[in-house]
């Protein structure tokens, strides 16, 4: 008997995947969301809530028991419900829960608004529960969704239209948060000129890549940074075979990768810049984040299927068959890809500004002499280099329910976190807290976790640069001064904060991303609208084609010139072709 | 005669009754959700507001390039776990009942059935490392005994398969071998004292009385197995495949998966799922009028 | 009933000896790296240096779990989940097995019966009208929505018949003439002697009731009213990471790394149960019982 036939064979298929199936959509976590926190430097003429009720008790007081304005307080209070997804790792201060913190209870003795939770739900299972919500007819006041399922509910009419909310009641920082970069945000919630739902994420775009390199094996072996693609392969190969480590053993890779072929560590997105190659299609996602870019008569194009992904392909198989990629590339997930870092048996790998944090973060502690450090990526030839980025168009929204009494309060709650997370009055109270030795993100509390503003990291990161020059620490932000801390912390030798200096320390990763956007923008899909119908149906097929052919053209099983034919060819063939006819129908290109 | 027969079936009647009830209410009842596999399902529309699509998922999935070659992997996996989850609890439970050391009988016992403890998920990490060509112990101990190469198990097509069958039946043989343990208590003690008298060594009183004696019980779950065969293990190869061994390695359930569940395509999968039942229903159906047919023995 | 035993033989037993011991060897040596990972450091975990031995000692894991509410309250879920669940579950197994034990001649509609809960072991509404029976009956955030929905498991029913049909038969007919209806010859004859096959298939209603965690997930509204198994699926991290977009999202990464408390858990999650196979091991391997009542 294997596992329990009446299991197996009752709910059979349909729950044991759709139980799975939240795995990897694991974007409605509240860590996938939280929204950047910071501070535009901007002034608001937002009137200071903090702790002051009366703020605005001048207000006129309509009939309703309401106060106007954007933290307008209910009296008698109301009651909004919603729902919420819990991160994989929930940890609270004493007396604290979800259902009674510090944002609960200043909504109801600041705004007049008592939030309820009717469910909670870890959120990998947070999608099949908001389906069965939905068709159970059972939903909350606002609650968070996706494009997918924001869509569906629109098109039903579900949505509370929230045009006018957003002119009256919107404060000036979720105005500037919602409008920055272009107004890219509200652009992404909007639907026949009507704002439907509160964007959560999106605006500048982020995920650019980097090279993460052992500079103490690059000082062993007598070598520089990279400055050009021919560097970073020479470099891949020098790792491989002149015991870098120096243990007389030939026990070492190059470069580092992972089975979903793209991805922020371990993955090829940044080796493609390096070619001029932009493309994204991860393995384990829903294969409808993709690039598109434009052909030279401006129709839309898959970044994917041009001759540079070729190019730098060929590279990259060039260095498998040398040894200086990982044979086992093809099985390991990130989390393995990770282990061959921290057990120091590779040397060098693409990823984004948080490898730092992960997965190599205890490093350093555990061995000083290890010196993992980010370098900008570079270009194969006298072209400048861009990074790919994403990130720029939002994925996650709340979404009122029409069906709300006080489908304003949302915004209410909102604005409210945006002035204690985001606004120039913030409170770093409300963002993250130390006690003991543990960090609280006390900010995930909030039932809304607003975008805020995009940049927020970078223009800390100048800050941050300037003070460790200057040594003024008067105008950092409250966020900006943990990181500032935590520097200094590393540079007084404690190693556990070496992830600060990584980050933010001179050269850091938020250097290296600054300076792409200065001089070297990173280039982003030209689509700007939700996934089309044919992305959703088709999208997994062609990813599972593309990830299976670029996986065989690295590790040599099949010629690069498969490319060409197993990959292009029949991408357009299975149904690229009907993705690209409805992007360009769509209207909402760049 | 009638009303005497009723006189005596009334309390089984009765008996079946509460289970009746339940499962009415709770099988039934959702049975009713299958619509959605003919339907353009869309949550916010709700079962009875969607658009009807007639057999369309189904052609739709029928049609896709991979699904001949899924469905051939599927049911190649599936037919070697049956007969490996056959024949190893059996062999092991026959072994068991060979000791007579009831202490060491029982500590084996527990201890084979642990790993049925373990997720894949926790199960597959440890797996990938011990599989591993470069560094895994099972590699190395292969090239120190037999100086073979290292072998690539969980990124070699060919091996995959294989791969997923040992470890699928090294999870669960201990579980299994329950069921036929519990069998071999029920065979008459009397049958091996008649036998020893008339001079049969163990082997020949394992393959005429143990055997013979366990007969029903494997038939019977060689028929539930076979019910099985669509469902080759989706959290056990989900956990453990990759793209370069979705040629041998992909199922209809990661297929499915990676198809419709990622992008909620909840009418698509639906399809699917009732398609595997469907055919679950007409092989159990077959195995039962074979078994009663030829055997003379109703599984249930 | 072992005479002398040939050299042959005895070189048999030993191979079966020692194949055995192999054999359970394979077995262990997953839980005992678990078992190893929860007493090791994290710092060692993460470098990969923790096999089957822990690595720089720590029962720091234990300490934090000890502390861990959400962790205690879903075992004592768990544990009540089994307990209502194995009664129920064991009535209505035996209370269906026994009628469909029967043959057609005493029971003209037993083949229908048979087939209309077989029916129920193939084909599944799924997910969504499920719930919303539940959610419609009042049991959401309720253990009886844990326990009521898989009230009869038809495979148990199907090996439950079968184990009573091998019962010897001029038993019941002996107890018919003595004037027994069926309620006392379940009772009183049958019962009694399906020791065994009651074991049996209580462990796998026991293990059951203790592994399934998608229904705790899906018809529980809040984590406090999870049992273990659901709880234990939330803290298996399945790391995502091309929704990092910020600072917060990458510290937020780094307290996903205690592996140390994760195998602590798991390990103690699985405990009760490893507790209480050998108690009912007794049961499954006493057949001598059921051939001497046969007299």
């Amino acid at each position: 008997m294997r596992k329990k036939p009446v299991k197996t064979l009752t709910v059979g298929i349909l729950t044991t995947l759709l139980l799975a199936s939240a795995c990897s959509n694991g974007n409605n976590g509240s860590n996938g969301n939280t929204g950047n926190t910071g501070n535009t430097g901007s002034k608001s003429d937002t009137p200071a809530v903090s702790g002051n009720a009366g703020a605005d008790a001048n207000a006129n007081k309509p009939a309703s028991g309401m106060e106007e304005g954007p933290f307008g307080k209910y009296d008698p209070p109301i009651t909004m419900t919603t729902v919420r997804s819990l991160p994989d790792v929930e940890e609270y201060r004493k007396g604290e829960s979800l259902d009674d913190n510090l944002w609960t209870k200043d909504f109801s003795s600041i705004l007049g608004i008592n939030v309820v939770n009717k469910w909670k739900v870890n959120n990998k299972q947070y999608n099949n529960k908001i389906t069965v919500s939905m068709i159970s007819g059972d939903m909350p006041d606002f609650y968070q969704v996706d494009s997918k399922q924001l869509q569906q509910i629109v098109d039903a009419g579900q949505a509370a239209d929230l045009t006018e909310i957003y002119e009256k009641y919107a404060s000036d920082v979720t105005k500037q948060s919602f409008e920055e970069f272009g107004g890219i945000k509200l652009q992404g919630a909007t639907f026949d000129g009507k704002l439907m739902a509160l964007p959560l994420n999106g605006g500048m775009p982020g995920a650019a890549q980097m090279i993460w390199i052992r500079a103490d094996w690059l000082k062993n072996l007598g070598l520089e940074p990279p400055k050009t693609m021919d560097d970073v392969n020479k470099i891949a190969l020098a790792f491989t075979k002149d015991d870098p480590d120096q243990n007389g053993k030939n026990d070492t890779i190059g470069l580092n990768l992972m089975k979903d072929l793209f991805g922020g560590w371990a993955g090829i997105d940044g080796y493609l810049n390096g070619y001029h190659a932009y493309a994204f299609n991860p393995a384990n996602a829903s294969g409808t984040e993709l690039i598109i870019r434009k052909d030279a008569d401006g129709k839309p194009i898959l970044g994917d299927t041009l001759p540079e992904v070729k190019t730098a392909l060929g590279h990259l198989r060039d260095l498998y068959a040398a040894g200086a990629i990982n044979k086992e590339f093809s099985v390991l997930d990130p989390s393995k890809a990770g282990d061959l870092a921290t057990t120091s048996k590779v040397g060098m790998s693409y990823g984004e500004f948080w490898v730092g944090t992960w997965p190599i973060n205890n490093m350093k502690k555990e061995d000083p002499k290890v010196d993992w450090k980010p370098y900008p990526i570079v270009s194969s030839d006298d072209q400048p280099v861009h990074p790919t980025g994403r990130g720029d168009v939002p994925t996650s929204f709340i979404v009122v329910n029409k069906n709300s009494k006080h489908p304003e309060a949302a915004m209410k709650i909102l604005n409210y976190f945006h002035e204690k997370v985001s606004g120039p009055n913030k409170d770093e109270a409300y963002h993250q807290v130390k006690e003991g030795d543990k960090n609280y993100q006390v900010f995930g509390l909030s039932p809304i976790v607003g975008p805020g503003f995009s940049n927020t990291n970078q223009t800390d990161n100048d800050l941050i640069q300037d003070a460790l020059k200057t040594g003024d620490e008067s105008k950092l932000t409250p966020s900006a001064m943990v990181y500032y801390k935590g520097i200094k912390e590393y540079q007084a030798g404690n190693m556990e904060m070496w992830f600060w200096n990584a980050l933010f320390g001179p050269g850091g990763a938020y250097s290296i991303t600054n300076d792409y956007d200065k001089n070297s923008p990173p280039v982003t899909s030209e689509y700007l609208g939700q996934p089309t119908l044919s992305m959703v149906s088709k999208g997994p097929i062609l990813r599972d084609l593309e990830i299976k052919v670029f996986t065989e053209i690295i590790n040599g099983t099949r010629p690069l010139d498969d490319f060409d034919t197993a990959f292009v060819a029949e991408w357009n063939k299975q149904g690229g072709q009907d993705i690209l006819k409805e992007i360009a129908e769509s209207g909402r290109l760049k | 005669m009638g009303k005497k027969n009723w006189r005596l079936e009334r309390p089984l009647h009765l008996m079946i009754l509460p289970g009746l009830l339940f499962v009415l209410i709770f099988s039934y009842a959702p049975m009713a959700g299958l619509i959605i596999a003919f339907q353009d399902f869309i949550p916010t529309k709700g079962m009875f507001g969607s658009h009807w699509v007639g057999l369309e998922h189904f052609k739709y999935v029928y049609g896709l390039p991979q699904t001949r070659a899924v469905v051939a992997n599927t049911l190649f996996i599936s037919f070697m776990k049956i007969v490996a989850g056959l024949v190893v609890p059996i062999t092991t439970a026959i072994l068991l009942n060979e000791i007579r050391k009831q202490f060491f009988k029982r500590a084996i016992q527990t201890v084979i059935y642990l790993p049925h403890f373990l997720s894949w998920v926790i199960l597959s990490g440890i797996l990938i490392d011990i599989l591993s060509p470069s560094s895994g112990i099972l590699n190395q101990g292969l090239g120190f005994l037999f100086g073979a190469k290292p072998i690539f198990f969980l990124g070699d097509q060919s091996w995959f398969p294989y791969v997923m069958v040992t470890t699928d039946v090294w999870k669960e043989f201990g579980f299994g071998t329950i069921i036929y343990l519990a069998a071999l208590t029920s065979i008459n003690p009397m049958l091996y004292e008649a036998a020893v008298i008339d001079g049969a060594n163990r082997w020949k009183q394992t393959l005429h009385i143990t055997i013979p004696g366990m007969f029903p019980v494997i038939v019977l779950m060689m028929t539930l197995a076979i019910g099985n065969i669509l469902n080759a293990g989706f959290d056990q190869i989900f956990n453990m495949y990759n793209p370069s061994v979705y040629e041998t390695g992909d199922i209809l359930d990661t297929y499915v998966y990676r198809l419709a569940f990622v992008n909620a395509q909840l009418s698509v999968a639906t399809a699917v799922g009732l398609f595997k039942s469907i055919i679950s229903f007409l092989l159990i159906s077959l195995s039962y009028i074979i078994a009663y047919r030829f055997a003379n023995y109703r599984i249930f | 009933m072992v005479q002398h035993k040939s050299a042959l033989q005895r070189t048999v037993y030993v191979g079966i000896y020692c194949l055995l011991t192999l054999v359970a060897l394979v077995c262990i040596l997953p839980l005992i790296n678990v078992l190893a990972l929860s007493f090791s450091s994290n710092d060692a975990i993460q470098a990969d240096k923790v096999t089957f031995w822990p690595v720089e000692f720590s029962t720091k894991a234990y300490h934090f779990v000890a502390q861990k509410k959400a962790f205690l309250l879903s075992i004592w879920v768990s544990i009540q989940r089994v307990g209502l669940g194995l009664l129920i579950n064991m009535v209505l197994t035996v209370l269906v097995a026994y009628p469909l034990s029967k043959e057609s001649s005493h029971f003209r509609l037993r083949t229908l019966y048979a087939w209309v809960f077989v029916f129920t072991m193939l084909f599944s509404g799924g997910l969504v009208p499920t719930y919303l029976i539940v959610k419609n009956l009042g049991m959401l955030d309720t253990l009886w929505a844990l326990v009521l929905p898989g009230a009869v498991p038809i495979f148990n029913v199907i090996l439950m018949l079968n184990f009573f049909r091998a019962l010897p038969k001029e038993l019941m007919e002996a107890s018919f003439i003595d004037g027994c209806g069926h309620w006392k010859l379940l009772w009183k004859v049958i019962l009694p002697l399906s020791t065994p096959s009651i074991a049996t298939v209580g462990l796998f209603t026991i293990v059951g009731h203790w592994n399934e965690w998608f229904a705790g997930i899906i018809y529980m509204n809040d984590s406090i009213h999870y049992p273990l198994a659901s709880y234990l699926q939330t803290i298996v991290v399945n790391l995502d990471i091309s929704k990092i977009a910020n600072i917060d999202d990458a510290t937020y990464l780094q307290s996903l790394n205690d592996r140390a408390v994760r195998a602590a858990q798991i390990f103690l999650g699985a405990l009760p149960i490893f507790c209480v196979y050998p108690f009912l091991q007794r049961y499954f391997m006493s057949g001598i019982v059921l051939g001497s009542v046969k007299e």
